[in-house]
């Protein structure tokens, strides 16, 4: 089908009649952000889709709206085709509104209405989705429309691709005879079966095969079940990795950088608990101790002072001890001669002997009187001769020094040599009080610049956390997510890429069995009595089934190699000069007459799926194969070719690419609308132009999409879009 | 050549039909020639490829079916 006509009338910044007469290959639509391309794409899903549940001021237009005098009009999106038969396909969505007091509704319901006028001029009445069928059937419907890059993705999912596969090559007619061949050998199991059944032993051990049988076929029924889910699960992850990956790299710097921040604030609480841990110096400051702080010159003169008079005082009291000990000594020769007869006594002193005669004889020979014992007289000579005799005793050198006179009456020497002693302690006291505040002083001073420098690490960690996460399109919260949801999804593919392994290995094992049994089965029926005939027709049916199964198999490899090919080629011209790797498509093996197909990228002999690589390889690669399957689906006679619409697919390709990219499509046989906004530019003054001449703008056809001149950026109401045929 | 003849000539290329029958197919086969095979193998695999194209055969499934088992049985 191709398109030969669309009016836009009324539909959002298309006010009035817009009318768009497109060629049957590569058109363009170019023009400048915001001035019409991505609404051109609406209008056409509008057509298809239709409203409904959108509030109708969404989509009809505020400048025609405004402008109508009435008050009242109709919004229409219409399609014209030609099909490869001649016939011409008219498609028509439309409803009118009114606007009373302000409000906005409609005046008729929303219908879309086809008509389809043959060559020879009779005209008939399609059914609504029979006519949107004609131009996008809906097995290519989702291949026919692409809004933006993302939507490209498409073939990222292995069942759109094999669906496309399936429809495109000769496979899917190999599926229909397979079906009926496996019908046939049903039907003659089921005859050889009931001619095994006449013999009573064959007929218990058919049913007990068949029993295992069945439960085989349960348990691989199950199996595949948990394989689905399993790699349901696998994509799943890999959608999450992949989601997170982009961003993976700032998730975990920024992880990173939020431990060592935090590590960083652990040390800092550890300095400044050590800090205020130290003991206060004002205790050391107000100590009794400190008070001395500057005594010791005072103490080291004091003490000087007190050693001169010490000095002194032992000098004198050494004299005197020598005039003293001459005195003693004149004293003790005196009490020596005393005990000696020979020595006479002073006249008025009698001698002991004297004394002691006296006290005999009780009279005393002084004054020649009597004195007899208990008479004043007697006391008085024996408390004279006791004198005499005490003073004649050897004395002690207390008693001498006590009775001896002292040299310095009064020196407190002795206390202020004791003071030395203490005060001798204390300087050293003092002096160790010293060091140890300077130290302590020095510690703080140490850890303080610790601090210091620890402060001004994390002040540089917090300032790389804020670039980290201004640098990127996700916010903190998101970043830290995504790295767990990455984290969290690998851990969990990983689980699940062993269970897919295990759960292949269990279904390796049922297939064997399966496999075991039915030769069983089948030697049981060849060994069974009759049927014979049945039975040779059974063989013939195995050996029929057998060449169509694996002739399917073949096309689909013979299809999928050829499509890599035509891939590849479209790939390399796209990215010429760029390095790309080459796409390769594969089959998945041991999934029977179905197999999923999945494209890779392989680039150094690396394999890679193609959404793990850059924006625009992904785009390329998913294009290249768009492009190889409508190429290969030519010789199908299944669809006519449907027009493809694709707005701004190629927004990460660099300039060079998109003219390749450009190149590429305007080779294709299918009609293509693409939206562009390159080829305009805008000069100093406001005024858009073509940026090339239009001879160097690739497309059959080119339109260009623009806002009418003036218009007011902040009323919807002045938006008219007009198209301008190149 | 027709969309059944393509998937019968397809299918006669099997190495099974030259291992286990015997048969070798040098030349493109019409589905005429391939029902009148005296070889059952050929004549069956052109009865199966006729469902190739099933949307466009006239035939219902039970009557496609019947005629397989009576060529079958023939």
């Amino acid at each position: 089908m191709i398109i030969t006509n669309i009016h836009i009338e009324n539909f959002k910044c298309y006010a009035g009649d817009n009318i768009l007469n497109p060629g049957s290959r590569l058109n363009l639509l170019v023009g400048e952000n915001g001035e019409g391309k991505t609404v051109f794409y609406d209008a056409i899903l509008w057509l298809i889709n239709g409203s409904h549940q959108q509030d109708i001021r969404e989509i009809v237009s505020a400048f025609a709206i405004k402008n109508n005098t009435e008050g009242k009009g109709s919004i229409s999106v219409t399609i014209r085709g030609e099909d490869a038969d001649k016939n011409k396909i008219k498609l028509s969505r439309s409803f009118r509104w009114r606007e009373t007091h302000s409000i906005l509704q409609k005046d008729s319901p929303e219908e879309l209405r086809a008509f389809l006028t043959k060559p020879n001029g009779e005209r008939q009445t399609l059914k609504e989705q029979a006519a949107i069928q004609l131009f996008f059937p809906p097995e290519l419907m989702k291949y026919s429309l692409f809004k933006g890059e993302g939507e490209l993705r498409i073939l990222e999912n292995e069942d759109s691709l094999k669906n496309l596969v399936n429809l495109f090559s000769d496979a899917r007619f190999f599926e229909r005879v397979y079906d009926a061949t496996k019908t046939i050998q049903g039907a003659l199991k089921t005859v050889v079966d009931r001619s095994v059944a006449k013999n009573k032993k064959a007929k218990v051990d058919l049913e007990k095969l068949q029993k295992t049988e069945a439960a085989n076929g349960r348990k691989k029924a199950s199996i595949l079940n948990k394989i689905k889910d399993n790699e349901r699960q696998r994509e799943n992850a890999e959608a999450i990795i992949n989601d997170a990956e982009n961003a993976i790299d700032k998730a975990e710097e920024l992880k990173s950088t939020t431990d060592s921040i935090k590590e960083k604030k652990e040390e800092i609480e550890r300095v400044k608990k050590i800090i205020n841990a130290k003991p206060s110096l004002t205790n050391s400051l107000f100590d009794d101790l400190w008070i001395l702080k500057d005594f010791e010159p005072i103490f080291m003169e004091f003490k000087s002072k007190v050693e001169e008079a010490d000095v002194a005082r032992r000098k004198i009291q050494s004299e005197f001890d020598i005039e003293q000990g001459r005195k003693q000594g004149i004293a003790e020769g005196i009490s020596t001669l005393l005990d000696s007869e020979d020595t006479p006594l002073d006249i008025n002193v009698p001698s002991q002997q004297v004394m002691e005669e006296l006290i005999r004889d009780e009279h005393c020979k002084v004054c020649d009187r009597p004195a007899p014992k208990g008479s004043s007289q007697y006391e008085f000579m024996r408390g004279r001769l006791e004198k005499f005799l005490e003073s004649q005793k050897p004395k002690s050198n207390r008693d001498i020094e006590a009775n001896q006179e002292q040299a310095l009456k009064h020196t407190f020497i002795r206390e202020l040599i004791s003071f030395n002693t203490i005060f001798s302690q204390k300087t050293l006291d003092m002096r160790e009080l010293g060091i140890k505040i300077k130290e302590s002083e020095k510690f703080l001073e140490s850890r303080r610049n610790d601090l210091f420098q620890l402060e001004s690490e994390l002040d540089e960690l917090e300032q790389e956390r804020n670039n980290i996460v201004s640098q990127s399109d996700d916010s903190e919260e998101t970043l830290s997510r995504k790295l767990k949801d990455h984290r969290g999804a690998s851990n969990d593919l990983s689980d699940w890429k062993d269970d897919y392994r295990d759960l292949q290995g269990e279904l390796r094992k049922i297939e064997e069995d399966i496999s075991a049994n039915q030769t069983k089965i089948d030697k049981l029926r060849d060994s069974s009595a009759g049927a014979s005939t049945e039975k040779n027709n059974l063989t013939l049916i195995n050996d029929a089934l057998k060449i169509i199964e694996e002739t399917k198999k073949k096309e689909l490899l013979t299809f999928v190699q050829k499509l890599t090919e035509v891939s590849n080629d479209y790939y390399k011209r796209m990215n010429f000069d760029n390095f790309t790797g080459r796409i390769s498509i594969e089959l998945e093996d041991g999934k029977g007459l179905n197999p999923r197909i999945n494209i890779f990228v392989i680039t150094d002999e690396r394999k890679m799926k193609a959404k793990h690589l850059n924006k625009s390889t992904e785009t390329s690669v998913h294009l290249s194969v768009l492009f190889a399957v409508s190429k290969l689906a030519e010789s199908s006679d299944l669809f006519e070719r449907t027009p493809i619409f694709m707005d701004a697919p190629v927004s990460s390709f660099g300039e060079t690419k998109r003219g390749q990219f450009l190149e590429v499509l305007s080779e294709l046989e299918n009609q293509i609308f693409i939206t562009s906004k390159d080829y305009t530019q805008i000069d100093a003054s406001g005024k858009i132009s073509l940026s090339k001449p239009l001879n160097q703008i690739p497309g059959q056809n080119k339109f260009w999409l623009r806002l009418k001149r003036p218009f007011n950026d902040e009323q919807l109401s002045t938006l008219n879009t007009e198209i301008q045929t190149l | 050549m027709t969309r059944e003849e393509k998937v019968l000539n397809s299918l006669l290329q099997h190495p099974l039909l030259k291992d286990k029958y015997g048969l070798s197919m040098e030349s493109q086969v019409t589905l005429d020639q391939a029902m009148n095979s005296e070889k059952r193998i050929i004549k069956l695999l052109a009865l199966l490829s006729q469902k190739a194209t099933n949307i466009h055969s006239n035939k219902s499934d039970k009557e496609f079916l019947r005629e397989i088992m009576k060529e079958l049985n023939s």
